[in-house]
């Protein structure tokens, strides 16, 4: 017989605990709190009709812009693992201007796959205007005032993730390949727009308040960054993992200080960016919930995953992110970026990559389709079974390294 | 006993294939998409079903042979209750599943106290045998969970069948 789990139904002390014990940034940990005190409710996801979305969004609307506006067209978007989302078009009228927009809502369900911070999400958005295309982010409802759940309005960004004749079905644009003809201009984009914001993280910090500040010299946001997912694992996990522990143990002993302050994006990786198929070009960074103010060799090592490459097409090189051979890849990094990529950190943040999409994919991916906390449990569950490609990634990254 | 659990899987897969899916419309995106992986899952579970415990008990020898190491080399009584738990649940015919499964969980949860209290001259060396053990019961489940399609190159693996005896 199963044995009762605290994860389930967490009570003050084991959340006091995880806090102690897993010290993070001051929005994550108000993030991970709320998360664990919801939970203590034992509330499942309940399907939400567009019509009630609809209702709650214009709410959220009203409370920004006042009551000229009318939405129309409402409709569901799919992509992604974690967050709901409806397309609409927006008509209103902003410091005396009639406006129309296409618009998107984001909302979270009742537990997410990655339980994140739509305030930093916001604040995010708005710093990145003029740094790369993101969609233009217009109103959040940080605590689901309006909306059922915390949730955003961006505007709708033209585009897509993936050649529109890719016959792929893999979920979240895992493995995703975008063709002999379009790979090169697309990874030149990519590593080119990467380096944009890697570079100049130390300058945005200003302009996110949500965000702890990050020091060149120092490992303490590294080792705040490695205590989050540690916390995710030990909030959320089914069991013990052995290699969990001890990748754990080594990635707070390696810790390497900074050398210099990147805005990480944190899910970087082919698929959370659109292009334009008729121009080639990328008009939309997205998924930024995970992002961060960090080391840039953690969005290479991320981008670098097994998952999220493939070979090409005569089966004779892998492609990272499905782009450029591994030595190209950093090579066109360091050039197009005009910063340097250190060998060792980059192993450092393999392993620390590894660890955290196993926290999410095999920890909250277990717990909450366990307990029916989304709107696409069988997507979160299936996600689970790329932890063990990623497990022996990790095992053997480590075997490198101990 | 009819119908036994294989042939309700596939009268299940089968109606979702041939009567449900069809009757989606085209811009149903997200019922299309969960319908598939629905179809998907159900025909793993109907894989596995046959072999379940074959599976769960090879992977409850690994974590026995885990904590045997991990004792050869620092001496503790933390692993020897649930190691003589699990130990039980192997040798019992009528257990249930679970059962063995809870037990085998008990052991993973009793190595990992043992890897978060350790000294620093016990790391390296239990590090070393955490990465060593792992491998066959790591490469157990990327079989188990071949279907899935997450594996960059499935020809590596082994089949189930060669890895469960």
């Amino acid at each position: 017989m199963q044995a009762t789990d605290i994860r389930d139904c967490p009570d003050d002390a084991f959340i006091e605990r995880m806090r102690a014990r897993f010290p993070v940034e001051t929005e994550i940990d108000r993030t991970l709190t709320r998360k664990m005190r919801l939970r203590r409710n034992g509330e499942r996801y309940a399907a939400h009709t567009l019509d009630e979305l609809v209702t709650a969004t214009a709410s959220l609307i009203r409370a920004n812009v006042g009551d000229d506006f009318t939405i129309a067209n409402p409709r569901w978007l799919t992509g992604g693992a974690s967050k709901i989302q409806v397309a609409f078009d927006l008509d209103w009228t902003e410091n005396g201007e009639r406006r129309q927009s296409p618009m998107v809502l984001r909302m979270e369900p009742t537990e997410s796959v990655v339980e994140t911070s739509r305030k930093r999400e916001f604040e995010l958005l708005q710093a990145l205007d003029g740094v790369v295309p993101v969609p233009p982010c217009f109103w959040v409802d940080a605590e689901g005032e309006h909306l059922p759940h915390p949730a955003l309005i961006y505007g709708f960004a033209q585009g897509v993730t993936k050649p529109s004749n890719l016959t792929s079905q893999q979920v979240t644009g895992i493995g995703l390949n975008y063709g002999p003809d379009l790979r090169a201009t697309i990874a030149e984009q990519f590593l080119e727009q990467i380096g944009r914001f890697h570079r100049i993280g130390a300058e945005l910090a200003d302009k996110l308040p949500s965000y702890d500040k990050a020091e060149v010299g120092s490992n303490e946001s590294v080792i705040r960054f490695v205590n989050w997912w540690r916390r995710v694992w030990d909030e959320d996990r089914r069991q013990d993992e052995p290699l969990m522990d001890v990748a754990y143990d080594w990635l707070i002993a390696n810790a390497p200080p900074l050398d210099h302050v990147s805005l990480v994006h944190g899910d970087c990786r082919a698929g959370n960016f659109l292009y334009d198929e008729d121009t080639n070009e990328i008009t939309a960074w997205l998924d930024w919930e995970l992002a961060l103010l960090g080391d840039r060799h953690q969005d290479l090592a991320w981008s670098m995953m097994d998952s999220f490459g493939h070979f090409n097409e005569e089966g004779t090189e892998r492609l990272i992110c499905g782009m450029l051979p591994y030595e190209e890849y950093l090579a066109a990094y360091e050039r197009l970026s005009g910063l340097t990529v250190d060998r060792e950190r980059l192993t450092y943040y393999r392993v620390l990559c590894n660890y955290m999409s196993i926290a999410i994919c095999l920890g909250t991916g277990y717990r909450v389709a366990h307990a029916a906390k989304t709107h696409q449990d069988i997507v979160v569950g299936w996600l689970a079974m790329v932890s063990f490609p990623l497990i022996e990634q990790l095992r053997r990254t480590l075997k490198e390294v101990i | 006993m009819v119908p036994d659990s294989d042939l309700q899987l596939q009268m299940v897969i089968k109606a979702l294939q041939e009567a449900v899916a069809p009757g989606l419309k085209l811009d149903e995106k997200i019922a299309a998409e969960q319908l598939h992986l629905s179809i998907a899952t159900l025909g793993m579970v109907r894989q596995h079903l046959p072999i379940t415990r074959r599976f769960i008990r090879a992977m409850s020898r690994d974590a026995l042979d885990l904590a045997a190491r991990l004792d050869a080399v620092v001496a503790t009584e933390t692993l020897k209750a649930p190691t003589a738990a699990l130990e039980a649940a192997l040798a019992d015919p009528a257990i249930e599943n679970q059962d063995i499964e809870e037990a085998r969980a008990a052991l993973h949860g009793a190595i990992s106290a043992l890897i978060d209290g350790l000294d620093a001259a016990d790391r390296p060396a239990v590090r070393a045998i955490v990465v060593d053990a792992m491998a066959l019961p790591i490469e157990r489940q990327r079989a188990w969970f071949l279907g899935s399609g997450f594996e960059a190159d499935p020809g590596i693996i082994r089949q189930i069948g060669e890895l469960i005896g």
